[in-house]
């Protein structure tokens, strides 16, 4: 894929994303099984993305605030899982493959801008979003104001559980972490996020 | 912080527990402790209230379309299933063609933005969303994509000096005659919107309408369903600031009918300020109240007919006399105002809607330095129209519905019902 902006991002988006695809093909919960009566490939994908596409860039909209962003990488997460329509075609879940691709996108987009800007990876009291007018967020919402300045796997449990349904082992599974671990992020996420907003609805 | 008890809670239960309650992640027995202790702690039910807001407040977000309309499935436009991956990424144009020009373009995106405003807004609903809730959300859908497509407006990014310190640096701002405007909130910064219970929803007690009962989700996935529409406590908020080096002045807010579908069904609605009936201890929750403080009051009254275009200059109907929201500024009295450079001020406007039922926007415009800005501001789309059925949780303490709650499966303490009024 081509991964815009300085070369050692690239360099390192690539072995990422290299590293993260045989991740998938092993990836716990959503492992191949035989299923009598699966769906033929063209009509699961069409399915998946026909359920999907608006939930996949709803939530990449949450998450980066960027609307050319947010199509971009839904079309990108759709094209990803065309080319592994085979192997998503045997998963239980093929829905937690597709979260987990556009999460990966998201937050390699994330990873991406800071290392091009050279910023702290999801700055601190500000988020990136907000000390970096180049992204042009037309965010005018407290609520996503308050999300955006989240880091972005808090941001990413806490969109997935609370606006798309994931229980929290699918939210590991997205994220990569284990259900133990998503749990306490989505604890995290839900704390952070109330004090972050309460401090701020002082600013209004 | 998360590993703290809360204050207040008899079993020193922290943030932790309760999320992971909320989220079904504890064991058996975990579980069956917080469930009996739960209903009678206010430090944890005010806790989880916080976390269901953070639910709704997340899924309300309000979601633009994308600006090029949503992509083409990747299948139909001929890309290889396997194979080299190859760079797609970054190709309106691309898409442009695919869609057949740019009349086809306006189409689609015209009905995309109107599904947008209701399922991409708040979110699609899971998997579970149930049926009749589909439904009512496909025919508001339907409706929607019959109101006009809306302008996008110019907007503006400001220094962090000057208008920066009032308003956050991410806020979207539309350059007015000198002035830079924006628009407060999530909604529009209204206040107690309604949540819309499908026309087909029997007249019986339903669970409350939250995450724990994931099948009345979709009941979330509608427009602003009648929020208060007041200045003082619900009306629209301006904030307003001269980032120039000159003095502006403000003469006259000016809120114009944007675009309006009608809306043909019943309307069931339930405010979530009118509580719900917990069957464990026969409590009905509820209560909101309380205003807040911009700089000015003003009001629209529209007729009962007024058509899209309908255009009102608000009257004033209150300034305010104590320190302001935005701070630098105090005591401004009643338009016109005039701002030094640097200077901010809120301007909160309230609507008298038309009596026509129907899905709306509005547009507001500003006088500034004598001239009339043009549209600075949409509101999000509201769905206005008098409820055939309100759904309250005090309804549900009725000798017919209690027997009908008796009926239900064994509630747990956290276990809420609504049920119709009238």
């Amino acid at each position: 894929m081509a991964w815009r902006g300085a070369g050692g991002g690239r360099l390192l988006g690539l072995l990422r994303s290299a590293a993260r695809l045989s991740l998938f093909d092993a990836m716990p919960n959503t492992s191949p099984r035989a299923r009598a009566g699966a769906q033929a490939p063209d009509a699961l994908f069409d399915a998946l993305f026909t359920r999907m596409e608006r939930s996949v860039y709803g939530y990449l909209w949450r998450m980066l605030g960027d609307q050319q962003t947010a199509a971009d990488l839904t079309q990108e997460t759709f094209l990803r899982a065309w080319r592994h329509i085979a192997t998503i075609s045997g998963y239980e879940r093929p829905d937690t493959w597709v979260w987990r691709v556009a999460t990966n996108l998201a937050l390699n987009e994330r990873r991406r801008l800071a290392t091009w800007r050279m910023q702290p990876l999801d700055g601190d009291a500000e988020g990136l979003a907000a000390s970096d007018p180049a992204m042009r967020v037309a965010v005018h919402d407290q609520v996503h104001a308050t999300l955006l300045a989240l880091p972005a796997q808090l941001r990413a449990a806490l969109t997935l559980r609370e606006v798309y349904g994931l229980s929290f082992a699918e939210v590991g599974q997205a994220l990569d972490i284990s259900p133990a671990n998503a749990r306490v992020t989505l604890s995290r996420a839900r704390e952070q996020f109330r004090q972050r907003y309460q401090r701020t609805e002082g600013v209004r | 912080m998360s590993d703290e008890p809360l204050m207040g809670c008899a079993l020193g239960l922290r943030a932790d527990d309760l999320s992971a309650w909320r989220d079904g992640a504890l064991d058996a027995a975990a579980k069956a402790r917080l469930d009996a202790h739960i209903g009678g702690c206010s430090a944890c039910r005010a806790r989880l209230a916080e976390y269901d807001a953070i639910a709704l407040g997340l899924r309300a977000i309000p979601t633009p379309a994308p600006i090029h309309g949503f992509g083409r499935n990747p299948r139909r436009a001929g890309a290889a299933p396997t194979g080299r991956p190859t760079p797609a990424r970054r190709s309106p144009i691309g898409r442009r063609q695919a869609l057949g020009g740019l009349g086809a373009i306006a189409a689609v995106a015209l009905l995309l933005f109107a599904f947008t405003q209701v399922f991409g807004r708040l979110g699609v609903q899971p998997p579970s969303a149930d049926k009749t809730a589909t439904s009512t959300a496909l025919a508001t859908a339907t409706a929607t994509a019959t109101a006009t497509a809306l302008p996008t407006l110019p907007t503006t990014t400001i220094a962090a000096g000057a208008c920066g310190k009032y308003f956050p640096s991410i806020a979207k701002l539309t350059p007015a005659n000198g002035l830079v405007v924006t628009q407060y909130s999530g909604l529009g910064n209204l206040a107690y919107p309604t949540v819309q219970i499908p026309s087909s929803q029997p007249l019986a007690p339903m669970l409350e309408p939250t995450i724990a009962s994931p099948e009345y989700w979709a009941a979330n996935t509608t427009p602003i369903v009648n929020p208060g529409l007041r200045e003082g406590g619900g009306g629209y908020v301006l904030g307003v600031c001269n980032p120039s080096s000159q003095a502006h002045t403000i003469s006259a807010v000016q809120v114009t009918i944007a675009s309006m579908a009608p809306f043909t069904d019943q309307l069931g609605s339930w405010e979530p300020c009118s509580g719900v009936y917990y069957p464990v201890g026969g409590n009905v929750s509820g209560g909101c109240g309380g205003g807040d403080v911009q700089d000015e009051y003003m009001h629209a009254a529209f007729a009962a007919d007024a058509p899209v275009g309908a255009s009102i200059t608000a009257t004033q109907t209150g300034a305010n006399v104590n320190s302001s929201d935005i701070g630098n500024v105090v005591n401004l009295g009643p338009l016109p105002v005039t701002l030094k450079p640097g200077q901010a001020m809120t301007i909160e406007v309230g609507v008298t809607e038309p009596s026509v039922a129907g899905y709306y926007t509005y547009s507001f415009a500003l006088t500034v330095d004598g001239a009339n800005t043009g549209t600075v501001a949409y509101s999000l789309m509201s769905l206005l129209a008098p409820p055939a059925h309100v759904w309250t949780g005090a309804a549900c303490k009725t000798p017919a519905m209690l027997a009908l709650i008796a009926k239900e499966p064994t509630p747990t303490a956290r276990t809420a019902y609504i049920c119709p009024a009238s």
